[in-house]
């Protein structure tokens, strides 16, 4: 087997990079599937059970505007879900962001670039070695024109944050551990390997075909576009909700902050308007957060197909079995406009 | 650093990122692409020089060719055969490989991305049956792929193919009603999206020498003016070569190109990709079909 590839039988919730690199030393010369042997681990040891994760804590903050402290914010969100510097400190941090099609001035699209701003300020201040932002756009090859159509680009530059481009990256084959989907392997960047911690950074939106797009859907926005095309139609043939719950059973973010300050309804993920939740939302658990997001939205998470794959498998969507922290659901919800032409959107109602 | 300076030190950084068996990676010390091989094949062939290193990277090229014909982006990725056009342009500059290229010209020819009739209801505004070319085998055909592969076919003599004459009918129908093209899909539940330079670009090189000015003229409207502010290298190279393509002048094109070399402090460092189709577009016309073709 070609070395460029190794198979990971069960994806680690986490791997540090002595791990990773101990790994890829032992399958160079054998180039045989691997297994892991990993614990089912996220980044606070111990805080899941094995490997069906039955409960999680979801933090809501109330945020007014993008004016507002957001690492102040974020910082609230570690404290709340019990993420102490040691968890952080001297790790590799990715955050990816959701880019898809941003075009100037329509904030609505994509993950504004003062939360990863303030996610990268809050992830020094606690003592990462470092923190870059990456993404693997769907929709066209020039990641350059996402950036700064989304004003990413100045924020990337002012600050000296490095900007990976998961299109073009070496891959590493894993073996498909969802298995809702007809396909056996997926093929991940090795950067989100590399990183210790992997930050699922969503926008809040309504999606005409999967529903909504939050933490879990943005993980389609990892996958190399030299293998899957842009866009990334070979996941989309597979069944898009399959393919979402696939790819986050195979590879779990070990954290999620989604930007709901100011959202979108409608025809998400790219043509529906701009709706203001004023809401930050984090957790350990995909899930979980993405479960806490739709009901914000008004949406019942048992209606979103990808959902219900992962409940009880990978998360709890289940409002008792997640411990709200922070704001409560009903204090912050903002139902999102759901468009009766589009079949998806219909019957989502909470 | 001296704008004198700034191609040739391309060049080198494109050479430094040759491979001991022949070929180029993506970035330093990166493993070897096809597609990424072909365009280092392009942009150095525009100095005339340099023989043994293109002559090397031509046979992994042909070391890389599957049975079928196809150019696969990796051994283990056989389906990802995407690369097959660029390989056969990558051929066609270069001279010779004629075996390699008829068979490469064959598999394009019997490809075809996967298609269904258009449904009364569907949500998408284009024509689902009309063939192109995917990306990946049994998934869609888009822009891109459609649009290499249509640059090859006209390469190698087959510009008045059925496949091709189908292909060109697929480009037009995913054009957006206002111009320009994005990655294939016009509209979706009846709204139209946004085009982008750089199917734009791809789109316009494709259809060259098939279509009358006046099918094309508000896409060449819409890039001429994305390109008086584009300054990110992929979308300003598919620019001038879907302006080109039209023997549309650019005015300032060496100088865009030089600044776009520049916003490398802004950027990173450029991947081998990048800086080929920044050297190539530095060095020709723009007309990609007319530079593949000359000695």
């Amino acid at each position: 087997m070609d070395d460029e590839y190794r198979v990971i039988e069960n994806s680690p919730e986490i791997w540090t990079r002595r791990k990773f690199l101990k790994v890829a030393g032992a399958t160079a010369v054998s180039g045989a599937v691997i297994a892991a042997g990993a614990a089912a681990e996220g980044i606070i040891p111990g805080y899941f059970t094995g490997n069906r994760e039955l409960r999680a804590s979801v933090f809501i903050a109330s945020v007014s505007g993008y004016d507002q402290n957001i690492r102040k914010v974020i910082l609230s969100g570690f404290r709340e879900l019990g993420i102490r510097t040691e968890v952080i400190k001297g790790k590799r941090i990715l955050l990816k962001p959701n880019l898809v099609k941003p075009q100037k001035h329509l904030e609505h699209i994509y993950t504004h670039p003062l939360v990863i701003r303030g996610a990268v300020e809050a992830f020094l201040s606690m003592g990462a070695a470092e923190v870059f932002v990456a993404e693997a756009s769907g929709h066209g090859r020039d990641s350059f024109i996402d950036l700064e159509e989304s004003g990413l680009a100045d924020i990337l530059y002012e600050d000296r944050i490095p900007f990976v481009d998961l299109n073009e990256s070496s891959v590493v084959k894993a073996r498909n551990q969802g298995q809702t989907s007809q396909l056996e392997y997926f093929y991940f960047p090795e950067e989100i390997y590399k990183a210790d911690i992997v930050v699922s950074m969503p926008k809040m939106k309504t999606h005409h075909w999967a529903g909504v797009t939050l933490s879990m859907k943005n993980m389609f926005g990892v996958m190399p576009g030299i293998v899957y095309g842009w866009p990334k139609n070979l996941l989309h043939w597979a069944g898009i909700n399959e393919c979402i719950y696939d790819i986050n059973a195979t590879f779990k973010p070990q954290l999620a902050i989604v930007d709901g300050i100011v959202g979108m309804e409608g025809d998400g993920p790219i043509m529906g308007d701009p709706i203001r939740s004023n809401v930050i939302i984090m957790g350990l658990n995909s899930p979980a957060v993405d479960a806490t997001c739709t009901r914000i939205m008004g949406i019942e998470p048992n209606k979103i197909r990808y959902l219900k794959y992962a409940s009880g498998k990978i998360g709890p969507i289940s409002e008792a079995e997640i411990e709200q922290r922070g704001e409560t659901v009903t204090g912050v919800q903002k139902y999102f406009k759901l468009i009766e032409s589009i079949p998806v959107l219909n019957g989502l109602r909470l | 650093m001296d704008s004198d300076r700034l191609i040739p030190k391309c060049i080198d950084i494109i050479i430094s990122r040759s491979l001991k068996g022949g070929g180029f990676a993506q970035r330093q010390n990166g493993k070897f692409r096809p597609d990424v091989t072909a365009w280092s094949i392009l942009a150095l062939s525009t100095g005339n020089i340099y023989r043994n290193l293109i002559g090397n990277a031509c046979n992994r090229l042909a070391a890389s060719q599957l049975i079928d014909g196809s150019i696969p982006v990796a051994e283990d990725l056989e389906n990802a055969y995407w690369p097959t056009a660029l390989a056969v342009l990558a051929w066609k500059r270069t001279g010779g490989y004629e075996n390699e290229i008829k068979r490469a010209a064959k598999f394009l020819i019997k490809t075809s991305g996967l298609h269904f009739p258009r449904e009364k209801n569907s949500p998408y505004g284009h024509d689902t049956s009309i063939r192109g070319w995917s990306w990946i085998e049994n998934t869609h055909s888009w822009i891109e792929p459609t649009s290499m592969a249509i640059l090859a076919l006209k390469a190698t003599g087959n510009a008045g193919h059925d496949r091709v004459q189908e292909a060109v009918r697929m480009i037009l129908d995913r054009k957006l009603p206002a111009g320009g093209w994005n990655y294939g899909n016009p509209t979706v539940f009846n709204r139209e999206l946004s085009p982008t330079p750089e199917h734009t670009g791809l789109a316009l090189s494709a259809l060259s020498d098939f279509v009358h000015y006046y099918e094309i003229a508000k896409s060449i409207d819409y890039l001429n003016k994305e390109l008086s502010i584009l300054q990110t290298p992929l979308s300003l190279c598919w620019g001038i070569f879907g302006l080109g393509a039209w023997s549309v002048k650019i005015r300032g094109k060496c100088e865009r190109i030089l600044n776009s070399l520049s916003l490398q402090r802004r950027y990173g460092h450029y991947d081998t990709l990048l800086l080929s189709q920044l050297v190539i577009a530095y060095n020709t016309e723009g007309n990609l079909s007319w530079f593949i073709m000359q000695p």
